[in-house]
């Protein structure tokens, strides 16, 4: 109930305080691309494969970070993804990349959260996907939820960036 | 010229491995004795990938441990170039000899605890004590050889830490361990997904685990 209406009060603070930013449609159609950024070597495995740790959400939240990817294009979002780059801890690889159907295929959902404050880190093409589970600090994933992360993982197409010291995209179209 | 060449039953560097395929080559008898050995089938697997380009012409190929006297022998009847259908072979017991060490998993849980905050950029926190201890001593609750066959174990953005197993037909073992309790899903071939969650670190649920892994 508390968290009901904490997201009421964001929702409503997010449309009082959008005075000037252009933002994208509030709904995501289902043959939209979704765009997650990958890190190694702690996303992907030594064959380059993606683990499930890529699309799970920190503690106490139902968020995974994503891009809508229709609305922009991937020089924008490698250039955001190098930003949150630590090398050699946590080095920026590439995108995964996912339908908005394939991803309700999985039993989640995916929803416009754009970002307008602070202004640096503003991001309008900022989306959450949602399993429907907050996972607590500490606390393993029911093995449910755990396998449709799985299949996420699974429906996701991985493109690994050819170049990634190179500000522009080099590799494949990202479909 | 016949070279003999006897694979000692001890850890070899993958350098020591590569190494073993400049010595094969056509006239080559290689005896490697090794019946079910993980660790000679790996020393198969790598002189024989390593040194896929070389033709081996032989009836009979004998893996002998001459530490343990252990034998594989794999007979085939042809009086061709067998590449290829080592090659099928190769592929088939591959999975079966990925070796990971207690030791190895150990060190790397450790390691995991050295990240920071936000390690994936986005507000992960760090490896839970707790999950690291109780996935160590589940190494001993399943049983050290069969949780040797892990695939892959990595952190999670929440703390708790993942241990995968999975075999060539895509099957697989899925296993998230957190501070006081684990879950995981078992996915067979033509089975339905089943699941199982708040399982206690103690020998009765961890046989259960260990039983599904050597069903892999």
């Amino acid at each position: 109930m508390l968290k009901y209406f904490q997201d009421l009060f964001k929702n409503f603070k997010r449309k009082r305080n959008n005075t000037s930013v252009n933002l994208l449609p509030e709904k995501i159609d289902v043959d939209e691309k979704i765009a997650r950024s990958i890190f190694s070597p702690i996303n992907v495995t030594k064959s380059n494969t993606l683990r499930t740790n890529a699309f799970k959400s920190p503690a106490n939240i139902d968020e995974v970070s994503v891009n809508r990817l229709d609305y922009t294009n991937a020089n924008f979002l490698k250039k955001l993804s190098k930003k949150i780059s630590i090398p050699p801890k946590r080095n920026y690889f590439g995108f995964a990349i996912l339908f908005k159907s394939e991803i309700l295929d999985c039993g989640a959902d995916v929803v416009y959260s754009p970002i307008i404050k602070p202004k640096e880190d503003a991001n309008i093409y900022h989306s959450d996907i949602k399993v429907g589970y907050i996972r607590e600090k500490g606390v393993e994933l029911p093995a449910e939820i755990s396998y449709k992360i799985k299949k996420l993982v699974e429906k996701s197409r991985l493109y690994i960036d050819p170049e990634p010291n190179n500000d522009l995209w080099k590799g494949e179209d990202l479909k | 010229m016949m070279n003999n060449i006897e694979i000692l039953n001890k850890d070899l560097s993958i350098e020591e491995v590569r190494e073993l395929s400049n010595l094969v080559n056509s006239e080559t008898s290689i005896s490697v004795k090794g019946h079910n050995n993980k660790m000679l089938s790996a020393l198969f697997i790598g002189a024989s990938l390593l040194s896929s380009s070389q033709s081996i012409r032989a009836n009979d190929i004998n893996f002998i441990d001459v530490k343990t006297e252990n034998c594989l022998k794999i007979t085939k009847e042809y009086d061709k170039n067998v590449n290829v259908p080592f090659e099928k072979y190769i592929n088939e017991i591959s999975f079966t000899a990925n070796i990971v060490t207690k030791h190895e998993i150990i060190r790397d849980i450790l390691a995991f605890k050295s990240l920071n905050q936000s390690w994936d950029g986005y507000n992960a926190i760090p490896l839970e004590i707790d999950s690291a201890t109780n996935a160590i001593q589940l190494i001993d609750l399943v049983g050290e050889e069969e949780f040797c066959k892990i695939k892959d174990f990595y952190p999670n953005p929440n703390g708790t830490i993942s241990l995968e197993w999975s075999n060539n037909l895509n099957e697989k073992i899925s296993v998230e361990v957190g501070n006081n309790s684990y879950s995981y899903f078992v996915e067979f071939a033509s089975k339905e997904v089943q699941f199982f969650n708040k399982q206690k670190f103690n020998s009765k649920d961890a046989q259960i685990l260990s039983r599904f892994i050597q069903k892999l």
